[in-house]
């Protein structure tokens, strides 16, 4: 039987006009997104270039989710349109006493509303084949077509999700009969598919199963997957997906299922969350008993009477809102996200921070504030139809209100509810602060953040979703565009609109920092957001000119009465309006056009050092001298954000051929003036590229010496970019502000054989070890540091004077600070530890002098001795890096995230604090004293090494199996980054500089393997021979094979091919404790898979003999012994003595091998 | 006081001309305002309350263009639509009492004496706590008088309030209405003609958008006297008198016979019997020329 409902409602859509809209909407984003992507906008792409396929069927589902996200809102919008269609045309009371039965109505609904979205579907994914077929298969981003790719990210992903989500809109919209439960359901996916991400799950199967859009269950699915991979295969169909596609299609089915049982064909919503009470009828008689008598009340209709008359209709507005089911559920998902956001990032994360305010400042509200502008476009669409949805537009319009007061309220309204709402937001992070036992409560800064940053923001997106909203001619559309404008706005830059100026109130990040507040961007961040806010206000003059007051039929009606509002007044404001945003809008074009070169400088910088490379390289092969000498007198002046920098170096010729040409390179972001005291004639320069080629009127002898000085002045900020290095508080500078010898840019990975690699050092070709002293000022309420021992301290004329020396040349690598700092200070075998950081930030301080203590101890006694008197851990404001700290020279320079970290949360993860200090003065020794050559696999002799001796400090500190779950850690890194490879995986002898996950993650594995099999003293005995031969010795730099010889040198021939395995070849294992039986009473046969696998190549490495753990746990985990068994390839079964008391027996006990799943290398016994 | 309408012209985009040239004068008193379904009433009566704008004439009050400061005229309107609804979830006190602040009842002391005031009225001061969404069709049109007397207006607007009411609603609400006309102007729409018949002083008949007549009720059924005739025939016969004479309208009487009244200067024929004439006569009358 055919379904007359269903065709009705088709025919409905087919003829509506929005439908067509809805189609060349998504049609043109599918199809500019993926010219976009493809770089259709950008000019020629080289072809030569290594990049992921946009076609392939792993890109193309990993952007569906993206446009099946975007098809959800259609989704809400049409579906409750089809079902509310009959309440507001009332059509239902007529229908519902035809014979129809639940299913033959509700399907024709829903069957309808899908039609129309799957409709919608195809043609956004015609939208992205044609995107193809445009940018042709000589693009390096498209790959040959793939039908099936196209139909798998369909019916696995895209429809799935649109009928999971379709149906639970249908649902919420049939029960609760509300327009905008449809909308609320699709938002409340989002933040449930958000949220999953913060949560903490035992297994990572389970994110991936409770997703509804089915994305982790994707990204699950192809975790693995190598860049080749992600190019050429089809996409499997896992259990994951399954499961996770087929338990949220029940879960719609069962929702569809329940409305379809409760549906009644009644008049009223199956759900009320209030019962209604219906009034008993008053008696009617002596209705005119009662004479009308004489007004007693005022009628006020003065200005001042007004603004009374705004302030009761805004709280009846307000009243209504706060009032609504809406508001409390989507607050209460708003403080859900926050609460589940904040557990990750102070308690569950990798690393866990402390709930500084800044912290749930930044991402928590970023979150919110998403929620806050949603809930602004529901709650005002709710307020400006709500007279006209339910009949009372008649009744309030023919009032003497004017419109300013009906408009202006209902604004009013929704703003005090978004003050209200981030005072919930303000109150939940007193509560997660107090709960983390962080009483540091910084109300200004919140009361700035929320009021005057945030505010204003969400005050446009209100006075914009009213300007919609009194616009369009329904609140679907309203909705619709208001969402389109807002999701929009923030994809621009994929088309190449960069410009402030167009992407609707948005606002450059702004970063809060403890020490430097918000830093140099404010100007211009306030810059556009009054922009905004002045757009906002022109918006708020046309809500007045439109504002839909009476019935109106057509558009010379709007014209009409747009006529008659026009006022001298309002021409006055629109004027004024427009003449700011006018003068604003050129005030920002100026600054982008200024910044322009800047910007390109910093967004560019590949690019331009690309460019570098090519029009340099010539000179690449240039003889030079080396700095060993540097004199710096530096005037910070922390107020005006700038530096002075006047500087000599001793340039010394170290080669033994004259030279008579200087490459110099000075900083991008300084302005440098480089003199050379009439010695040399510039022949070549390159302002774009700072670099300056001289020819010397004197060449500089073998072992001959000149002086080369200098001077550097930082650039001045511009409202949208900063320039300048320094900072109100937390000044950091660095080396890269001084100008440098010679093409910077040479490939580190040089062939070990080359001749030149061990010439000079991987850090800097332009100087080996040198002697810096430093002269450093600033104003006298900071205090400024600078690499060495400070020599002298003076203060003049409210500035305070430094002098520093280094005691010992040093790598060139320096920082140079100045803030306000508080200091730690105690004295450790007669070196004076110092922790300079900002007020409020001292609880991780004893943990980093811990960490400093230990790796001092454990390097100085089996090592060699610590150079300096002092170590001196810097905080700078983590806008100047995230993570990082880098020892240079005896600094150790340290992020304020190192700061944040909450060390009550690290029961199994890294103690980040300790770590990091170990780690960087242990650099003293790997690093600094004994610097690799310029040479491919550099980082095994430096980070490798180090990041092994951590864990070795880990163990003496902390015992081992605190150690083992550091080792743990490092497992996790290297897999996480392996999954991001993009090339092929190196051996650890030749590790490229940019893959860390093998540098720091494999190293401290295979470094621990061979402790294991070696022995902890032959290690320190290798690790010392190392330091004695190659420490200190310039141009005499050493590679890996140098290292691997003198190790070899150190130990036996059968641990030869152990070194060999581990250091040169990149195997890896797949193995599995398969079962486990009892063979005799006191006997276990264990069943063991073994796999070896090689990384650079593919295929699996038979192996004959291999020896393995295996280890015996009690119930508390504890290690009870080890026993070593033979394995072969495949599968084996050994047999092994149960030690009294074992629950349960793990392969591989001391994570000694890498294992692509740990997961299945354990096994409980009964 | 007089509400002045000068041809007013209003066509909407799909063609309807809605009103067509009507000019009338309206004084203090009950107005009724006549006329079938999609005669132009409620067209008339939205213009009147400031709430579409006429293509063209003008609409004076008290001497004042109302369109050219309707923020004033407002002041002095009372209006109560056909087809009104509230906000589901505010009793009848608290919607009231928004109603008075959109009214500029500013003091919230002032707007309880006038809220209690126009309670007490329409007899809704037992319901006041209770929300307008359940009450019965009765108290909801009370209500709607209730709101519109918030403001103690000089021109009361009131489209069609009596449809849906029983009888002793009506009643009550007729008198009411009786009662606020004294001294005001009372636009009443309705196509019952009775209803104009009880408590206005003066009305209008419209159709297809033109004004056919301005009269008083009294004088329309006295200008009727001695013209209104009533027969009882067979139902064959019927269709020959409809073509031969003014035939007002049919009614069975209690012997189940077809009544059938015509307007006739002189008595049609012997079957034919004087009848008194009614407004009702007079509407019939007046539709169909």
């Amino acid at each position: 039987m055919q379904n007359a409902v269903f065709q009705f409602e088709l025919k409905h859509w087919l003829r509506t006009p929005l439908l067509y809209f809805f189609l060349c909407c998504y049609f043109g984003l599918a199809l500019l997104t993926m010219l976009g992507t493809g770089g259709y906008f950008d000019g020629p792409i080289s072809s030569s270039a290594k990049v992921q396929l946009l076609n392939a069927p792993f890109s193309l589902t990993e952007n569906s989710f993206f446009f099946a996200k975007a098809l959800l809102f259609l989704a809400a919008m049409i579906l409750t349109s089809s079902l509310m269609r009959d309440y507001k045309n009332k059509m239902h009371p007529i229908l519902y006493t035809f014979p129809l039965s639940n299913g033959y109505y509700l399907n024709g609904k829903l069957g309808s509303g899908l039609a129309v979205l799957m409709l919608t579907s195809l043609f956004t994914f015609l939208g992205i084949i044609v995107g193809e077929i445009f940018l042709g298969t000589s693009n390096p981003k498209i790959g040959e077509f793939n039908l099936f790719g196209y139909l798998t990210m369909l019916g696995a992903y895209v429809l799935p999700t649109l009928f999971i989500v379709g149906s639970f809109v249908f649902v919420a919209v049939g029960l609760t009969r509300n327009a905008f439960a449809g909308f609320i359901v699709v938002f409340l996916f989002f933040l449930i598919h958000q949220m999953l991400q913060y949560i903490s799950f035992s297994s990572p199967q389970a994110l991936a199963l409770l997703d509804p859009f089915g994305q982790y269950a994707f990204q699950w699915t192809t975790q693995s997957w190598d860049f080749q991979a992600k190019n050429s295969s089809t996409l499997p169909l896992s259990w994951v997906v399954v499961f996770n596609r087929m338990g949220w299609l029940l879960l719609a089915v069962f929702a569809l299922g329940y409305y379809y049982f409760k549906f009644n064909f009644q008049f009223d919503p199956i759900w009320e969350f209030r019962k209604r009470q219906v009034a008993e009828k008053s008696a009617i008689a002596g209705i005119d008993r009662q004479s009308l008598r004489d007004s007693v009340v005022q009628f006020d209709f003065s200005f001042a009477g007004k603004w009374r008359s705004f302030f009761g209709l805004l709280w009846f507005d307000f009243r209504s809102v706060i009032g609504s089911w809406m508001f409390w559920l989507l607050s209460g998902f708003g403080v859900a996200t926050v609460l589940f956001m904040q557990l990750k990032v102070t308690q569950t994360g990798d690393f866990n921070l402390l709930p500084f305010t800044r912290i749930l400042l930044h991402g928590p509200l970023l979150l919110y504030t998403l929620i806050l502008i949603f809930s602004t476009f529901l709650f005002s669409s709710s307020l400006v139809y709500k007279p006209k949805q339910h009949k009372m537009d008649a009744l309030v319009d023919a009032t003497p209100t004017n419109n300013w007061q009906l408009f202006g309220s209902k604004i009013g309204a929704i703003a005090l509810v978004q003050l209200i709402q981030l005072a919930l937001f303000f109150l939940l992070c007193v509560c997660i602060q107090l709960y983390n036992g962080y009483s540091h409560f910084e109300i200004s800064l919140y009361a700035y953040h929320l009021l005057v940053l945030v505010f204003p923001l969400l005050l446009v997106w209100n006075i914009a979703a009213h300007f919609s909203h009194t616009l369009a001619p329904n609140i679907f559309l309203s909705l619709f565009l208001l969402i389109g404008l807002w999701l929009g706005s923030q994809s621009l830059d994929q088309f190449g609109i960069d410009t402030w100026l167009l992407k609707f109130n948005l606002r450059p990040d702004l970063i809060y920092s403890d020490l430097s507040g918000y830093g140099a961007g404010l100007p211009g961040y306030y810059l556009i957001a009054v922009y905004w806010l002045v757009m906002g206000g022109l918006l708020l003059a046309g809500i007045y000119l439109f504002w839909n007051r009476g019935s109106l039929q057509h558009f010379t009606e709007r014209w009409t009465r747009l006529k008659s509002r026009w006022s001298p007044p309002v021409l006055g404001v629109a004027v004024f309006l427009l003449a700011a945003l006018g003068w604003l809008g050129f005030q920002i074009h100026q600054q982008e056009a200024v910044n322009q070169s800047s910007n390109t400088a910093h967004n560019n910088r590949v690019e331009q050092l690309k460019l570098h490379k090519e029009n340099w390289k010539n000179y690449s092969d240039l003889f030079l001298p080396k700095i060993n000498n540097i004199d710096l007198q530096i005037d910070v002046f922390p107020s005006e954000n700038r530096f002075e920098l006047q500087g000599q170096y001793t340039l010394h010729n170290d080669t033994d051929q004259p030279i008579d040409t200087l490459l110099i390179r000075t900083g991008y972001d300084e302005q440098t003036t480089i003199n050379l005291e009439g010695n040399a004639h510039l022949i070549l320069a390159d302002s774009a590229l700072k670099s300056n080629l001289y020819v010397l009127k004197k060449t500089l002898a073998p072992n001959d010496s000149m002086p080369l000085s200098f001077e550097v002045r930082s650039m001045p900020n511009s409202h949208f970019s900063r320039n300048s290095g320094v900072l109100t508080n937390g000044t950091f500078l660095k080396h890269d502000i001084l100008p440098r010898l010679g093409y910077q840019f040479y490939e580190n990975e040089l062939p070990h054989s080359d001749s030149l690699a061990c010439k000079h050092n991987f850090y800097h070709r332009d100087a080996d070890q040198v002697h810096l002293q430093t002269k450093i000022s600033t104003s006298a309420n900071q205090i400024a540091l600078a690499p060495g021992q400070l020599i002298t301290q003076t203060k003049k004329e409210n500035r305070i004077h430094y002098q520093y020396k280094t005691t010992h040349p040093v790598k060139f690598n320096f920082s140079f600070h100045s803030g306000n700092f508080e200091v730690k200070k105690e004295t450790y075998q007669g070196v004076n530890i110092a922790v300079y950081y900002a007020k409020g930030h001292a609880y991780n301080t004893q943990l980093m002098i811990d960490g400093i203590k230990a790796a001092f101890r454990y390097n100085t006694t089996n090592l060699g001795p610590y150079p300096y008197q002092q170590i001196r851990i810097i905080e700078f404001p983590h806008t100047e890096g995230e993570y990082s700290a880098t020892i240079m020279a005896n600094n150790v320079p340290s992020s304020e995230v190192l700061f944040a970290i909450n060390s009550a949360a690290m029961e199994g993860k890294i103690n980040l604090p300790f770590y990091v200090m170990a780690h960087e003065l242990t650099h003293e020794w790997f690093g600094n004293q004994a610097m690799p050559a310029s040479a491919a696999g550099a980082k095994m002799l430096t980070e490798s090494l180090t990041e092994y001796l951590t864990l070795c400090i880990y163990t003496e500190h902390f015992g081992d199996k605190i150690a083992l779950e550091f080792l743990k850690q490092q497992h996790k890194r290297y897999h996480r980054g392996r999954k991001r490879e993009k090339s092929i995986e190196q051996p650890l002898s030749q590790v490229a500089d940019h893959q860390q996950y093998i540098a720091y993650g494999k190293g401290a594995i295979v470094f621990n393997t061979l402790d294991h099999y070696l022995g902890r003293q032959k290690m320190n005995e290798i690790l010392k021979s190392y330091l004695t031969k190659f420490g200190g010795h310039p141009g005499q730099y050493p590679t890996t094979s140098d290292f691997i010889q003198l190790m070899k040198s150190k130990t036996t021939a059968d641990q030869h091919v152990l070194i060999d395995e581990l250091l040169t070849g990149s195997a890896y294992y797949n193995n599995q404790l398969l079962s486990v039986k009892k063979a005799t009473t006191n006997q276990l046969e264990l069943t063991i898979i073994v796999e070896k696998k090689d990384g650079s190549a593919g295929p699996s490495i038979s192996i004959e003999t291999a020896l393995f753990e295996v280890g015996q746990f009690d119930v508390d985990g504890r290690l009870l012994g080890t026993s070593v068994v033979l394995l072969s390839s495949g599968r084996n079964v050994v047999e092994l003595d149960k030690v009294a008391g074992a629950t349960s027996l793990v392969l591989d006990p001391n994570l000694l091998w890498i294992d692509l799943d740990w997961g299945d290398n354990r096994w409980e016994l009964d | 006081m007089q509400l002045s309408i000068q041809q007013i012209s209003k066509t909407y985009p799909n063609g309807v001309r809605a009103l067509d040239q009507i000019s009338l004068d309206i004084p203090a008193g009950m107005f009724g305002l006549l006329g079938p379904n999609g005669a132009g009433k409620s067209s008339l009566m939205r213009t009147m309350a400031t709430l579409q704008f006429p293509d063209k004439g003008t609409i004076h009050f008290k001497g004042q263009d109302i369109f050219q400061d309707k923020i004033e005229y407002r002041k002095q309107l009372g209006y109560l639509p056909q087809d009104f609804g509230v906000y589901p979830k505010e009793s009848a006190s608290q919607l009231l009492d928004y109603f008075a602040i959109l009214k500029g009842i500013t003091s919230k002391k002032d707007r309880k004496i006038a809220v209690d005031r126009v309670l007490e009225i329409t007899n809704l001061s037992d319901a006041k706590n209770k929300r307008v969404s359940t009450f019965s069709g009765g108290m909801r049109q009370r209500f709607g008088i209730a709101q519109l007397l918030l403001n103690q207006p000089k021109v009361m607007i009131v489209d069609e309030p009596t449809a849906g009411l029983d009888p002793a609603e009506r009643t009550r609400f007729l008198n009411v209405l009786r009662r606020i006309g004294l001294e005001n102007i009372v636009i009443f729409s309705t196509h019952l003609v009775e209803d104009v018949r009880e408590i206005c002083q003066d009305m209008a008949v419209i159709n297809k958008g033109q004004l056919l007549t301005q009269i008083a009720p009294k004088e329309a059924v006295r200008q009727l006297e001695g013209n209104i005739w009533e027969t009882t025939l067979p139902k064959e016969k019927q269709l020959a008198i409809s073509n031969t004479l003014k035939a007002l309208s049919t009614h069975y009487n209690d012997e189940n016979e077809l009544v059938t009244r015509v307007f006739a200067s002189q008595r049609p024929s012997a079957n034919f019997e004087a009848a008194p004439p009614k407004l009702e006569d007079y509407y019939f009358l007046t539709i169909n020329q």
